[in-house]
Order: C-alpha cells, then structure tokens, then sequence
C-alpha cells in the first residue's frame, strides 16, 4: 500500500514541480522559434488570395461592427523563402480590387541580414513600367501601415525572434484550448524600431499558434488587439484564415480573410522577378497553375 | 515519516511553481474570453472559407472590365480652361494559358467652354482607343502586338531617354498618367533570361505629340516612317541598368516649318538614339540617371541641328513617416560645331500619404531656364470611397519668355477639379 501510495506521490510530485512537466518543457524563447519558424515554412512556396477590409467600428451589445462601408482590398500574393536557413523571402502582390488600383503589382526581396537593403519593385499601371523602390533595410525602417490598413509590417513579420525577451506569463485555458501567455518586450536595439512596448501573445500549445496578441504603445496602453479566427490544418500546418486588428486608439479594424491557399507549391525563380510584374500572359498561366492547387 | 516529509515536498514544490507562474491575480484576466464577436458588414453575404477546391478563376470575366466616370475643370488665368466629360472602359484578361488581351478605350465629351471646343469653334466628342494588344507569352519571350505605349528612362519628369512614346498635350495634366501619351501600334519583344530583359519594338508608323483637335489642316507624312530599336536591363542586388538603341523620329516634327507646299506638310526628321540608365538604391535613397546621345536634333530657340548629349540625374529619398521627397535636373549639351546654350531643367517634388491612404497629397515644381519660366503644382487626391475620387489641384506659373507659346501655354494661375468614379 505505501509503495503504491509513493508511486503516486511521485508522479505528482515530478507533474508539479517541473511546472506542469509539458507546459515546461519548452521555454518562452522556445517557443517563440518554433512558432517564427512554423512561419517561414507557411510562406515557403504558397500562394494566397486575400480579402483585407478596413472601417472604423463601434462596440454594440457585445458585437464589434463597422460602422462605415468598409475599404475592401483583394490580392493574390505568392511567396517564397530562400537563402541560408530559409530565412529570406521573396514576395509578389497584385492587386484584384478596387477597380483604380487594379493591376498595381509590387515584387519584394527581404533579407534576414539587417545590414541588407531589403529590394522593391513597383509595377506602374498608367506609365506600363517598373520601378524601383528604396525602401531601405528592414532594421532601418519604421513600421507602416499595410496598404492603408491597420496591420503593419512589423505585425506581419517574422524572423525578428533574437530582438525580443519572451516571458511565459500564465498558462491554461483560453477560448477551449491551452495556451501559453507570453510576454514578449523588446530588447533595446529593437525599442527605436517598434511602435509597441511590450506584446502578449496567446499561443495555442498543440498548434503552436497565435489565437490572440495585444499589443502596447510606449505609454504601457492597449494599443491593438489581434484576433486569430477560423483555424485550419493545411498539410500539417495549422494557420488562421482570418485575422482581424482592433485598433484601440483610432478605433478601426481590419480584417485579413484568406479566401484561398496553396502551400509548399513550386514556385519558380523566375515567377518571383521582374518578369511577372510586365508578361501577363506568364503571370495568369502560373497564377491560374496555383490557383487549381487552393484549399 | 518519509511519506509526510513527501507530501510536504510535493506541496512546496507545487506552490513554488504557481508563484513562479506568475501571481493569480494579476494574469487571470489573460484567460478570460473575449466578450464580443467581430462583424464585417459588409462581408456577411460572402463564405468566411470557400469550398475546398473552388473555381480556379478568381472572378467571373466582367469584373474584369473596369467603367470610369470623369469629369474634369479647369479654371485659368490668361487662358480658356477645361470642362470635359470621360467614359473609359478598361478590359484585361487571360484569353488562353499563354495569351492575355488589354484594352482600354474611352469616349470625351468637350464643352463648349473647354479650350478646345473653344479652337474648334463647337463643343464635340471624340473617341480614343488608348489600350489594344494580344501578349503571347512562350518560353523565354513574350510577344505584345497593338496599340500600347513605352517608356524607357528612370528620372521622372525629364525626357533625355523617355522620347518613345509622344504626348498628348490637349490632355489635362495631373488627372491620368496613361491619357497623356499618345499610344502607338508596336510589336514589343520581351525576353527575360536570369537577371537579364532583352527588349526589342518595332513602329511602322510612327505618331507625334498631339498639340490641339482643331490642328487638322497640318497633316504629318508618316510614309516610309518606322521606328525600332532594343533595349538590354541587367538587374543586380541595388542596381538595374538598361543599355538602349534605337531609330526614332521627332516626336515634334512641327518645329521645323519644312514646307514642301501649300498644305503645310512637314517632313519627318530621323534621329539615332543611344541610351544608358540607372536606378541604384542605397538605404532610403534611390540615385537615378539617364544618358542619351541622340543625332539630328533642333534647337527650339534658334532652330539650329546639332547632335546632342543629355544628362538626366536623380534622386528619391523616403523618410522615416514615409514622405517621399524627389529631385530631378536634365542637361542638354549641343555636340559638333552647333553652339547652342542649353541650360538645364530643374524637377522638385514631394508626397505623403494621410489618413489610411485615403488622402494623397503632392508638390511638383519644375524650373526652366530656356525658354525662361517656373511652374509649381499642388495636387490632392481623395478617395471618398473605394469607387469615388476627388482630386483637386492649383498651379501657379512666373512665365518670364516674352513668347508665352514656349511655355507650353502654360497659365499664369489655373485650380482644376476632377470627379471619378471607377467600377
């Protein structure tokens, strides 16, 4: 009887005292990795058809609704990762709708290197040229607003995980799954770089995923809230197919609905050049290519 | 004994890793739900997830077709002004796997108080086919035969390279980039091999810069004419470079009244065309040139032939807020024993993005010095919705050339208004 008793006892004891075994086995910085590099491997080789809407909203018994007729961009991208550890990327976009920016395509290179100038091309519909763009390296920029929206480029991006200090901050449930809440504050390098001084994420531990992330500006307030909706499992992958940000202080949102998805698909060099933003006709045969792929 | 020392053990433990966790009362709120739900109105009616496997083509084909409603005003000092009227519709589609059709064709109505109704004595419509092309695409190349245009060169605002495609100067000028040149029917030949484009066009018959709709009696004798030549773009990390020949024509044969007869014909006058351009990006700075040497040029003042060299330098630079600042000066230097004093141009611009987008805002001034004026243009674009656009504009010009013509009938001060609707 004692014997059986300490048995349990000492399953107990090594399930508490190593904070929930699981739940510790992974540190915060751990975690964040896995989840930057889960990331990259989404972007290796997909394509995306994207609906982006934009208002202002207002909060009404318990529902959270535009108020004006939303601002309504949808685009198909095709992205790729390349380089030493799959670090770099490379990205095409091209705009469907509205009907004045149909056609406006822009191709972009970004280096994992800080010291690398990230590299943009805009194609030009009125003028029929490409032009580049300096847009300087992706540690030399200050964040900016997503075509108008409320997601900015450093809400979109990845691979920044050594700039950050990662606390976990509490564990358990959240909208029926376990989670981890963790705090991630940036180091001082980063802090002239962001808008946010510190970000909570929500991480899904079997999916090792965002479910939500608040945000914070320099005075230590709400700044936005991220919501991760509609969860799906695409090859082995989980992402979220919508996404929306809750702008708090200019009381907008916008949401970002990925209507249809390729991963891992082939994707050539040469669909990632300049080459895409002039031959159409090379452009809608490989887009039409992934398009018979979507999930 | 050691069973109780156990139990404690196992309390401390367990106690010690609830603190380390983080306090109860501060972090509880971390797992409480969210009490409300997200609703894009305007979305209701779409499926948040399409069905697996949907319609491979991303829109039935008459979204592809683009209506615009315009109507432009121009109020000038010193000189008529504009009220017209635009239906434009746009149409771009993949026909087959390898070949895609734009088109893109509109009808403008005239007012009798718009200056050319005015030159013409009535108020009129005109028809423009802008946009016609099939682009076939194979391999390597793809092949573009119809109605388009080309511009080659990188420093905005000035023309040392950019003299494939003419202007339409009866056009107003800040509404639409594409409306101000005049396309022409070409073959282009585009072939792309890695970090390599090799371009080549070929114009039977070539078009002029389009000075007035009521200059009808002065005919241009495009016979014989054809204008060709290929372009080389490398691309390296930071740099495009474009290496360019070309046989051209003037795109203002009128310069020179060569009048054979009674019927003021004017005679085409060939040139050959060298160029070499660059963009190079360096952090938040874009360097910019353009080189040419072009033979058999005139001289607008003195009417003299020369050939000539032109330099084109620029420079963009993005600021931390994203305002986009941009310079631009273009030098034209006589060659052979033609002495021609060409002094140089000078382009000046700035913009910003305000309110989400919704609000472009942009400066453009341009300093000659011959013929002798300065021109400064403040330009707004709103769009009030994603279909409607407002777009409101002031110019002011100090015209010091006692022949105002040279300043391209430019007004002391004008405000234009335009109106757009897009679907």
């Amino acid at each position: 009887m004692k014997i059986i008793l300490l048995k349990y006892l000492m399953v107990w004891i090594i399930f508490f005292s190593s904070g929930a075994t699981a739940q510790k086995v992974m540190d915060a910085n751990t975690i964040m990795e896995k989840m930057d590099n889960q990331q990259r491997i989404v972007n290796d080789g997909t394509f995306t058809q994207s609906r982006l809407s934009t208002c202002r909203f207002a909060k009404r018994d318990k529902k959270i609704s535009c108020v004006e007729t939303p601002r309504i961009k949808l685009m198909e991208s095709v992205s790729k990762q390349f380089g030493p550890n799959k670090k770099d990327s490379k990205n095409i976009s091209i705009l469907l709708e509205p009907a004045n920016e149909r056609g406006i395509g822009m191709l972009s290179f970004s280096y994992d290197d800080n010291q690398r100038d990230s590299e943009s091309w805009l194609y030009l519909s009125a003028l029929g040229k490409v032009k580049r763009i300096a847009s300087g390296s992706s540690d030399d920029q200050e964040p900016t607003a997503i075509f108008g929206s409320e997601f900015s480029t450093e809400d979109m991006e990845s691979g920044k995980t050594d700039e950050y200090r990662y606390k976990i901050l509490q564990q358990g449930l959240y909208a029926g799954r376990s989670v981890w809440v963790i705090e991630s504050q940036p180091k001082p390098a980063r802090l002239s770089k962001t808008h946010y001084s510190k970000i909570l994420v929500w991480v899904d531990k079997e999916r090792l995923l965002p479910l939500k992330m608040q945000t914070y500006d320099k005075r230590g307030k709400v700044y936005k809230r991220l919501l991760f909706k509609n969860i799906v499992n695409i090859q082995g992958y989980w992402l979220a197919r919508d996404v929306t940000v809750l702008n708090l202080k200019t009381l907008r949102l916008s949401n970002m609905k990925t209507e249809k998805i390729a991963l891992n698909r082939q994707v050539s060099e040469q669909f990632l050049s300049q080459r895409t933003l002039t031959d159409f006709a090379f452009r809608e045969k490989e887009l039409a290519r992934l398009r018979e792929q979507v999930q | 004994m050691w069973v109780k020392g156990l139990l404690f053990l196992s309390v401390f433990l367990s106690l010690c890793t609830y603190a380390q966790d983080n306090t109860a009362e501060e972090t509880d709120w971390l797992l409480e739900d969210d009490e409300f739900v997200t609703v894009i109105e305007a979305e209701q009616s779409k499926p948040l997830v399409p069905e697996f496997g949907e319609v491979t083509n991303p829109s039935p084909w008459w979204h592809t077709v683009k209506t615009t409603l315009q109507h432009d005003i121009t109020k000038a000092r010193g000189n008529d002004g504009i009220e017209r009227s635009k239906i434009q519709f746009d149409y771009e589609d993949s026909l087959h796997s390898d070949l895609y059709f734009k088109m893109q064709t509109n009808y403008r109505y005239f007012s009798d108080r718009d200056e050319q109704a005015i030159d013409k004595g009535e108020s009129y419509g005109r028809s423009k086919v802008q946009q016609f092309w099939l682009q076939y695409s194979q391999d390597q190349c793809a092949y573009t035969l119809g109605r388009q245009t080309l511009a080659w060169g990188e420093v905005d605002g000035t023309f040392a390279v950019d003299v494939l495609t003419p202007f339409d100067f009866t056009e107003q000028l800040f509404t639409d980039y594409n409306d101000l040149r005049v396309a022409q029917d070409m073959l282009l030949i585009d072939c792309y091999l890695t970090q390599k484009q090799v371009q080549f066009f070929y114009i039977p018959t070539p078009k002029t810069n389009v000075i007035s709709h009521s200059a009808s009696n002065i005919s241009v004798n495009a016979s014989g004419w054809e204008e060709f030549g290929m372009r080389l773009k490398l691309t390296y990390p930071g740099v495009d470079l474009s290496i360019m020949l070309a046989q051209l024509y003037w795109n203002m044969p009128g310069y020179i009244p060569s009048v054979n007869n009674d019927d003021f014909q004017f005679e085409p006058q060939k040139f050959d065309f060298a160029g070499l351009s660059a963009s190079f990006a360096r952090g938040r700075l874009l360097y910019k040139g353009d080189l040419a040497y072009k033979s058999n040029q005139v001289d607008v003042l003195s009417s003299e032939k020369s050939s000539t060299a032109e330099l084109a330098l620029g420079i963009e630079y993005t600021t931390l807020n994203n305002q986009k600042l941009n310079s631009g000066y273009w030098q034209i230097e006589s060659l052979g024993s033609v002495e021609n004093d060409h002094p140089g141009v000078f382009t000046l611009g700035w913009s910003q993005q305000y309110f989400h987008d919704e609000l472009a805002m942009s400066l453009l001034g341009n300093i000659y010095q011959q013929p002798d004026y300065q021109n400064i243009t403040f330009l707004g674009v709103y769009k009030i919705t994603d279909i409607y656009t407002f777009s409101g504009a002031v110019s002011v010009a100090n015209i010091n050339e006692e022949d105002k013509a040279l300043a391209g009938g430019l007004a002391d001060r004008a405000v234009s208004f335009s109106f757009k609707a897009e679907i």
